[in-house]
């Protein structure tokens, strides 16, 4: 039996469908994060409190489910922790 | 006779109203549990966070989430880990973002040997963000002069230190504490190096209008009972400082009993 090959156009599709983003100053290869809530429900932490800063500018949280993601963009995730 | 109730003895800083004058930090608690009994038992109205990059698995429990459920709780975020003003600033911000508080502990300090704030950025970061609306609380050197420059940029308290962070000194800086109280204008809170609520009591009797602790509480063997007991020390220290210490003598005793014969008649 024939093993299964992805065609060239479907994995180039794919391919494009991912974005390489800088997340907290480490390579991140979202799958198919096209908003700032979907890369959050990928990294798990979608029901946390945290504040988002695309690219130095804070993202409301009002606004993370329209606010898209590009190539190239620099992700920082803040939270709260103890501390005195 | 009427006693001068809790409600007369309310302290104000940056507009906001409080009875409690125990601030508390929330860091190196062994867990979230024991740091809301703690917040709890010391009657605190006034609690420190400090912000973090999330972590790929975020693993320390949620500190938040807990503090968020108190009533009667303000927040003020630090801006730990900023080692200069424009860190710092960037710091007050999300904090702000993430907390809802317009309280900041602005806290400033670039060597991790003796955390030191430092205080020339210190005082650059605390004039922006009072320009900014924020009520800004500056962690500082007990230097009376910085206390005086700090104020006069809109500072809403200065929090100097009694020693070093978590040195567990107690009031090293007495003396220049008493400086500061002397000429300030806006609250003075004792902040890092108290190790016992005695040194709490004494801060308060001092004049100081309230302490910050954190690892004299979380570090202790009974973080919830450290927490009452300071509670209980300040509010000592408080009545005391209204009351008004008896003056010193000049070194010589001064009897508190009648010192003529015992078996003599009064007035004779």
């Amino acid at each position: 039996m024939r093993a299964w090959r992805m065609p060239w156009r479907v994995f180039f599709y794919l391919k494009e469908l991912e974005v390489k983003l800088t997340v907290n100053g480490e390579a991140y290869e979202a799958k198919q994060s096209v908003s700032v809530t979907a890369l959050l429900e990928e990294m798990g932490i979608g029901g946390r409190a945290v504040v988002v800063v695309l690219n130095d500018e804070v993202i409301p949280a009002s606004s993370r489910s329209t606010c898209g993601l590009r190539e190239g963009d620099c992700v920082e995730l803040f939270r709260l922790v103890g501390g005195g | 006779m009427e006693r001068q109730g809790k409600a007369q003895d309310e302290w104000i800083v940056g507009g906001h109203r409080f009875s409690s004058r125990l601030l508390m930090g929330t860091g190196k608690f062994q867990d979230a549990e024991t740091m809301v009994g703690a917040v709890l038992a010391s009657g605190t109205q006034i609690v420190t966070v400090a912000l973090r990059r999330v972590g790929r698995i975020p693993q320390e429990d949620d500190m938040l989430g807990p503090l968020q459920q108190l009533k009667g709780i303000t927040l003020m975020p630090n801006t730990s880990g900023a080692r200069n003003a424009s860190e710092a600033i960037r710091a007050a911000r999300l904090g702000r973002e993430l907390s809802g508080s317009p309280f900041v502990k602005v806290e400033i300090h670039p060597n991790p040997h003796h955390l030191m704030p430092d205080p020339i950025e210190t005082f650059e970061a605390a004039r922006i963000l009072a320009a900014e609306g924020f009520v800004v609380m500056p962690y500082m050197p007990a230097d009376p002069v910085l206390a005086k420059r700090l104020e006069d940029v809109g500072c809403a308290s200065l929090m100097p230190l009694g020693s070093a962070i978590g040195s567990g000194h107690g009031l090293a800086t007495a003396e220049m504490l008493r400086l500061i109280l002397r000429h300030a204008r806006i609250p003075v809170i004792v902040d890092a190096g108290l190790r016992s609520p005695s040194e709490a009591a004494a801060a308060l009797e001092m004049g100081c209008d309230a302490v910050l602790v954190n690892s004299a509480v979380a570090a202790s063997g009974d973080p919830i009972a450290m927490a009452a007991a300071f509670a209980q020390a300040v509010g000592a220290g408080r009545v005391a400082h209204r009351a008004g210490l008896m003056p010193r003598g000049g070194g010589t005793a001064l009897a508190t009993s009648p010192l003529t014969a015992f078996l003599s008649v009064e007035d004779a």
